[in-house]
């Protein structure tokens, strides 16, 4: 276990952070398959509205490589196709079949640690190709589904990633162990090296659950510490190694439960937060699970998003919870404005600069899904690169790749950017730093990757 | 509900695009957004946001530069009546001639800035507020109106927007007006008899600078005393200058709060002052004359002329520094050491602070392009 040096982390103290225990949720009326975050990739669906389908059934396929499935959370009826802008499907709803104890699942053959270690490397990435497993191990540094059957130099996984409204490790590891030692063993196959990381407070609970030996490195507890990005750039040694692979732990264990049991994981804990109306905290229900099931009926003036505050989307609540997404924080979301706003002395305003009374304070503040300001030129300030967990100045990057230009932000390290959203969540012009990064990265994967 | 609310509702029409009004959009959402700071739901991630915006970033330049003026305004005033007044009367009479400077410099300004921002229709930046109370503090409290007029007029086109407005401009633009003052009209702006006002009970003499000081034969720092600029009344500031650089204490204090709040770069303000230390304290030890400002030392060097005042609110400038840390160090120290080579080898022009701040402006993007450079290199590439 080595400890990671302190980076630069986000610092303030905020509110409703979710507490205790995982909570069982009642089964949802209806679950979804939301393939979400990669933008490259391209699906061809495997199943009309109305067919029947059992968990497991392949819904989708990813058209650069037709081995690569999607599988189905649910069994029972597809209800819905939805589909976003340029007809991309977004959702694959399913009703769920009435008798929970009936519900229709297929499985596969279990396959032992000591027979994966047998296995070949080819043989494992096709089993997890068509267990619809291999979606969920994403590769720097695009975040991509890893296209090069060579091996990875790294596989990280970062057990919280340090934002306080992600759940617990040891919530979701507990009863467990197997599973998450299992998926370790598959991780081991395709990669030189796994490196675990876990936050210093998770540590304790950990070694109750036997699982301290596991973790290789102890990283601070603060966002964006954890990020399996940042924790690439702290430990990488060469350039080779940015080729290296992450995984979200709850798939870890849903890869290590389906490979040793032979049947797809449906259970996820999600954490809820920020202020919903019910408790703000851990809630155990199916994947994909529409996401008012999870965070509960919806006061006026509430946004929901899903996927960590700094890097989520704003959902509605009849949308359902993505792959590899496990957190719903509940914000205050209406336009408002605020009289003088700029001469508040600000004791209970969340922000990182020194320019509110807060800073004085140590108390948690409230978040909310608001601007703040208005955008504006960038005035060079340079905030943002005292945010950035991996050393970039996202200031010069943002103006050389606005003119078009490539090679710039390329010598500038924009492939390190991990997307956490701190420079835009500092920049006082609110100019969006982050996102101009992550379409900069997206036109590079076009040009290079895409031909 | 705010009554300024309702007024603002009832308005809010004809400013919008099909409205009559809507040709005045710039001034009028300028104005609506200074009373009613705008927050909208945000429509990418990161979704939550810093309350900090730019409003209240420049808001924080001008408390920082509150002090620095109201002295200013009461040094006016106790100069011209030689201290022999009761607080407020010397306080009024510099307000009344240092007041009109400020409102003309923010009225000409603003008239340019809604100009353009309603031409290229964007939106009227904040960073003028600073600009247009920045310009009055360079300027002596002699200055006529119509000097300053045309001054700020040509800070804001030629100095920000031919280049794009905030944000994109090369030089700061309060130097840049202050610069073109200096060349176009040198007797308004040098010279002995326009630091202080036009007293009965003063004689125009009476009214140098301590940089006026020296090349009579003698010592420089007892020359400078003799004149009557102990290094207690430069620290402090009740000398003639223009208006806001005489007190060095408010200054450095206005740049410890700056830097405090991180809104201006300690980098910049310490790597400057160690530019001035470093070089007067070289200067000392090198032959030459003993009788100007070459032989002065650092602490006549830190507290006399511009320097706070262009230290601590003139070069921390973001937009026209270097936007790399170690590339602010270097700007920092290279004004300092400027300031003090002008003043110790050009006894024609003793005052070097504006335009070794204007001439480190040009040479910025050279610093952060080399600084990125090495940055860069450093480094493990990911390409």
């Amino acid at each position: 276990m080595k400890p990671l040096k302190p980076g630069k982390t986000f610092q303030s103290k905020i509110n409703g952070v979710p507490q205790g225990q995982a909570t069982l949720l009642e089964r949802p009326k209806t679950v979804a398959l939301v393939p979400g975050a990669s933008p490259f990739v391209k699906l061809k669906l495997l199943v009309g509205e109305n067919d029947t389908v059992s968990v497991g059934t392949p819904l989708l396929q990813d058209k650069r490589d037709p081995k690569v499935l999607f599988l189905s959370p649910g069994g029972g009826r597809v209800a819905a196709i939805r589909r976003g802008a340029r007809r991309v499907v977004q959702e694959v709803v399913i009703d769920l079949a009435d008798d929970g104890a009936h519900e229709p699942a297929l499985s596969f053959a279990p396959i032992s640690p000591k027979a994966l270690k047998a296995m070949s490397r080819m043989e494992v990435v096709n089993v997890l190709k068509l267990r619809g497993i291999w979606p969920l191990i994403r590769q720097f540094p695009f975040m991509d589904i890893p296209q090069e059957s060579n091996g990875f130099p790294m596989a990280v996984v970062s057990l919280h990633s340090g934002e306080r409204f992600n759940p617990v490790p040891s919530l979701f590891l507990k009863d467990q162990q197997a599973a998450f030692l299992h998926g370790l063993t598959v991780l081991q196959n395709l990669a030189d090296r796994v490196v675990v990381t876990a936050p210093r407070s998770a540590m304790a609970p950990l070694k109750a659950l036997g699982l301290a030996e596991q973790v290789t490195h102890v990283v601070q507890d603060a966002y964006p510490a954890g990020d399996p990005g940042v924790i690439l750039y702290q430990i990488r040694k060469s350039a080779a190694e940015n080729a290296s692979c992450t995984m979200d732990p709850q798939e870890l264990i849903a890869m290590g439960h389906l490979l040793s049991t032979g049947n797809v994981q449906c259970r996820r804990i999600y954490a809820v937060s920020g202020t919903p109306t019910r408790p703000a905290s851990h809630y155990q229900t199916r994947t994909g699970t529409p996401v008012s099931h999870l965070v509960g009926p919806l006061k006026q003036g509430k946004g929901i998003v899903t996927g960590g505050v700094f890097t989520g989307t704003i959902t509605s609540g009849d949308a359902h919870m993505g792959m590899g997404i496990t957190t719903a924080t509940v914000l205050d979301g209406v336009d408002t404005d605020a009289f003088f706003g700029f001469a508040w002395p600000g004791r209970r305003l969340l922000s990182e600069s020194r320019t509110f009374l807060s800073c004085l304070e140590s108390g948690s503040l409230g978040m909310d899904v608001t601007l703040h300001g208005e955008e504006r030129a960038c005035i060079n300030c340079g905030w943002c690169d005292k945010k950035c967990p991996v050393d970039l100045l996202p200031q010069f990057i943002m103006k050389a790749a606005s003119t078009g230009e490539m090679e710039e932000p390329l010598a500038l390290g924009l492939l390190d950017c991990t997307g956490c959203g701190l420079c835009t969540f500092v920049c006082p012009s609110k100019i969006d730093l982050a996102g101009i990064l992550a379409l900069s990265k997206q036109t590079c994967y076009r040009e290079r990757v895409m031909p | 509900m705010n009554p300024l609310r309702k007024v603002f509702e009832k308005t809010d029409p004809y400013f919008k695009p099909p409205g009559q009004l809507s040709r005045f959009k710039g001034i009028y959402t300028a104005t609506r957004t200074f009373f009613f700071l705008p927050s909208k739901v945000t429509g990418m991630a990161p979704h939550v946001r810093d309350h900090i915006d730019l409003k209240r970033f420049m808001s924080f330049v001008i408390l920082a530069l509150l002090p620095v003026t109201l002295f200013g305004m009461f040094n006016v005033g106790y100069q011209y009546h030689n201290g022999a007044a009761g607080v407020f009367e010397m306080f009024y009479t510099g307000a009344r001639h240092v007041l009109p400077i400020i409102v003309v410099s923010y009225g000409v300004g603003f008239f340019w800035e809604i100009l353009f921002a309603t031409l290229r229709g964007h939106e009227v930046t904040e960073g003028f507020l600073v600009t247009g109370l920045l310009l009055p503090l360079t300027l002596p409290p002699t200055i006529p109106l119509w000097q300053v007029a045309l001054g700020i007029s040509f800070g804001v086109v030629m100095g920000k927007e031919v280049f794009g407005g905030t944000g994109r401009n090369l030089l700061n633009p309060a130097l840049t007006a202050r610069a073109f003052l200096f060349f176009s009209y040198p007797v308004s702006m040098s010279g002995n008899g326009v630091w202080r006002l036009p007293s009965p009970t003063v004689d125009a003499v009476g009214g140098a600078t301590a940089l006026s000081v020296g090349g009579t034969g003698g010592r420089i720092q007892e020359m400078v005393v003799d004149a009557g600029f102990s290094l207690e009344r430069l620290f402090f500031g009740l000398h003639p200058g223009s208006i806001g650089e005489t007190s060095a204490f408010l200054c450095f204090l206005g740049a410890l709060f700056l830097m405090v709040t991180r809104v201006a770069s300690f980098r910049i303000i310490i790597g400057g002052i160690v530019g001035v230390v470093v070089t007067a304290w070289g200067f000392l030890y090198l032959p030459g004359p003993t009788d100007t400002w070459f032989s002065a030392g650092p602490l006549f060097h830190l507290f006399s002329g511009g320097f706070a005042l262009g230290i601590s609110f003139m070069a921390t400038d973001p937009v026209s520094a270097p936007g790399t840390d170690s590339g602010r160090w270097i700007y920092g120290f290279l004004i300092g050491f400027f300031t003090v080579l002008l003043r110790a080898v050009n006894p024609a022009y003793v005052e070097g602070v504006m335009l070794s701040i204007l001439f480190m402006n040009i040479f910025a993007p050279l610093i952060d392009h080399i600084s990125l450079k090495i940055t860069a290199g450093r480094r493990i590439p990911n390409v």
